[in-house]
């Protein structure tokens, strides 16, 4: 039993980081339906860009009473940053091309990709780079029940955060924009909406909730590689395509599910730890076969 | 030694130069060029290993200058210069750049030797190419022992065959002894000197990940310890972030020491770091985490970490302080662990092309005359002490040390030495 919530809870852990992943690809997606490649890297910068201010503002020194908004800051600013960084990527790479067949964004996706992860390494080069946690370590509850608080408190910032989308994109002029144009791009401009600013709009908002899962992902692992993002990405991606690409609930839970999977698989399968790569990207395989729409996804018009 | 009859000797010797000398009958002529090739990763996460290998590999070279025939043809001299190239490709040894690297190399005619490379993966590339010219590779830190030989339970398939294209012809060396040692020695240190009864296994399932692995269970199950994971923990290095959950799996099954066959590239820090609170238990591995960027990877969890390394301890050998005071004066800083290795890899070359001077009556040798004379060594004196290569090319100084790191100090310290007859 304490095995099983061990596992259960270490896999929620990674969810949670391949969940805010998924949201990016899923909002870019669903909006301009392109597969934004250089979304893991997104997420690798994002945990860079945590590092730098942590350093910066000398955090790891900070008194424990002040800790609290300090973290809360940390990730406000970073996912600013970063999500004027998505911004940014749209506007030179993808907006010139958004006419173009869609074999062009996908590539040039790729692209930046390449970049991204270039100018990481060269900036921080190949090594492992020890990343502080400033959340509590130690552990919460008893017996079968103990649990990390890091642990916790990473899945309920995780939680906050997609709930927080979710109200965002149901409830806010916005985010009925974002919809609108999702639906239909064209009738959404005759509606007088501003399709540029909306989907920069979404550009940020994915690369700010890549950030956070960035700073995540530092936090939790204590260190920090610039081509993390290209296996998280494939991760997340597959996450994203699971749980229906274009659904932001999907994207969550597919986050989830992938992180519960790779967890289970190493932990519970003697060898399971080189098959865990397997098991997820059989997963998008079927998915792709069986239900393309994934678990919640909707029909997609085609065009 | 006996040092009266030492003193005798180089009272002897000195006669015999003045001697030399007076007559004034020999004139050293350089005759030209010739050149070593060093091929060790020296960017990334292997540049804590390969660049101390390769500054002593430099300074053998740069201390003799030049080399001439050992003895026939003493007055026929060439010039030695270093060749050195770096197989890491985005700070991670590459096996296709270390094939791409001996190209170069076998291209330059006035190559006659090369030391490298640092992995076995890479050696794997290499040494077909080398061979199908009879180009002399001598290896620092080359462990796996399928590069060489077939053990009695033909467990390498008859690789060391293949990488030499089913031909006869050696010419692949190594100064460091195999994993067959290596793997073995780890298992008897954790098993008699630690304690430990139960293990846990992980490896990155390369070459020299793999091998150790399987050493080191073998001989920690014949040491009377229980193997806790038969598959070996095998994982994708360059796939594989999470390590808690198979972690947690270790501590239910009640591991008291985990074994991790690998590189500190392969994740050998990050897993030790993601140990901590989940299994508090010492870590042990092979020389694969021997440079510094373990301790950085690994903090705050890098205390009660264990490596072997198939070599002597240097600093504690009375062989090698003359060399270590020389490395200090020509880099400023402390050997690595594989400074020496490095160093007595080339120095044992320039003495084979010595040789080879002589068979080529005091013009260039060819790289088969280079080869033949390598295989005939059988006594050479280095930093590690007096060695000579098998039929196999491997070293008959079986060495092992283990170190253990120190995070408060930011080294490693010795901790054990063990011979292997």
């Amino acid at each position: 039993m304490k095995f099983f919530v061990d596992q259960l809870v270490l896999g929620l852990t990674n969810g949670a980081i391949y969940a805010l992943i998924a949201l990016g690809y899923t909002l870019v997606y669903g909006i301009i339906e392109l597969i934004n490649f250089a979304h893991g890297d997104v997420f690798t910068v994002g945990g860079i860009i945590g590092l730098t201010l942590i350093g910066i503002f000398r955090l790891e020194h900070l008194s424990p009473a002040l800790l609290v908004p300090a973290v809360i800051l940390l990730f406000a600013a970073t996912m600013t940053i970063t999500g004027f960084l998505g911004v940014a990527i749209e506007r030179l790479a993808y907006r010139p091309l958004r006419n173009a067949p869609r074999l062009a964004p996908l590539i040039t996706a790729v692209g930046v990709s390449f970049v991204l992860e270039g100018i990481l390494f060269m900036v921080k080069g190949a090594n492992q780079i020890s990343y502080p946690n400033l959340l509590p370590s130690g552990k919460i509850g008893g017996g079968a029940f103990e649990i990390g608080i890091t642990n916790l408190i990473i899945i309920i910032i995780a939680l906050v955060l997609m709930v927080g989308l979710h109200q965002f994109i149901q409830r806010t002029r916005i985010g009925r924009a974002m919809r609108a144009t999702a639906q239909d791009r064209d009738a959404a401009r005759l509606m007088g909406i501003d399709i540029n600013r909306t989907i920069a709009i979404t550009f940020f908002i994915g690369s700010a909730l890549a950030a956070a899962g960035g700073i995540i992902f530092g936090f939790y692992y204590q260190s920090i590689v610039f081509d993390q993002g290209f296996e998280a990405g494939l991760f997340a991606f597959t996450a994203a395509v699971f749980g229906g690409i274009g659904n932001v609930i999907g994207a969550s839970l597919g986050g989830f599910v992938i992180g519960l999977i790779l967890t289970f698989v190493a932990g519970y399968w003697s060898g399971g730890l080189q098959w865990a790569s397997v098991v997820v990207f059989s997963i998008l395989i079927l998915t792709l076969v069986f239900r393309p729409t994934g678990l919640l996804g909707m029909r997609v018009a085609e065009r | 030694m006996n040092s009266p009859k030492l003193l005798a000797g180089l009272a002897v010797t000195g006669l015999i130069l003045a001697a030399c000398g007076g007559g004034g009958t020999t004139t050293q002529t350089i005759k030209g060029t010739i050149k070593i090739g060093i091929d060790l990763p020296v960017t990334g996460e292997d540049a804590s290993d390969g660049l101390p290998a390769q500054q002593g590999g430099k300074l053998a070279i740069t201390q003799k200058g030049k080399v001439c025939g050992a003895s026939s043809h003493a007055d026929a001299c060439f010039t030695l210069t270093a060749f050195p190239l770096d197989d890491a490709v985005n700070g991670v040894h590459d096996p296709k750049q270390g094939a791409a690297n001996v190209q170069q190399f076998v291209a330059d005619s006035a190559v006659l030797g090369m030391m490298g490379p640092f992995n076995s993966s890479v050696a794997r590339a290499e040494i077909p190419i080398a061979n199908s010219v009879n180009l002399t590779m001598v290896s620092p830190s080359n462990t796996n022992e399928c590069l060489t030989q077939e053990p009695a339970d033909g467990h390498c398939k008859g690789q060391a065959k293949i990488l030499r294209n089913n031909s006869t012809k050696n010419n692949y060396f190594r100064v460091c002894t195999t994993d067959l040692i290596q793997g073995p020695a780890a298992a008897d240190y954790a098993y008699n000197k630690l304690g430990k009864k139960k293990v846990y296994i992980l490896n990155d399932q390369q070459t020299y990940g793999l091998g150790i692995a399987q050493n080191f269970a073998k001989q920690f199950a014949a040491d009377g310890g229980t193997v806790l994971n038969t598959d070996l923990g095998g994982f994708d290095p360059t796939a594989t972030t999470d390590f808690k959950s198979k972690l947690t799996q270790a501590a239910s099954l009640g591991a008291d020491v985990v074994f991790f066959g690998g590189t500190t590239a392969t994740k050998g820090g990050v897993i030790r770091k993601q140990m901590k609170g989940i299994l508090d238990v010492p870590y042990v591995a092979g020389d694969g985490i021997s440079g510094d960027q373990f301790l950085k990877d690994a903090a705050p969890n890098a205390a009660n970490s264990y490596f072997t390394v198939a070599g002597p301890y240097a600093s504690q050998l009375p062989t090698a302080t003359a060399m270590i005071a020389a490395y200090k004066t020509a880099f400023g800083t402390d050997i690595g662990a594989y400074s020496a290795q490095g160093y007595d890899a080339v120095g044992v070359i320039i003495a084979a092309i010595s040789r080879a001077v002589d068979d080529a009556g005091g013009n260039m040798p060819t790289r088969d005359q280079v080869t033949a004379e390598m295989l005939k060594t059988t006594t050479y004196s280095g930093a590690m002490g007096t060695f000579g290569f098998d039929g196999n090319g491997d070293t008959t100084l079986k060495i092992i040390t283990v170190y253990k790191w120190n995070p408060d100090t930011g080294k490693s310290d010795y901790a054990d030495q063990v011979t292997v007859k």
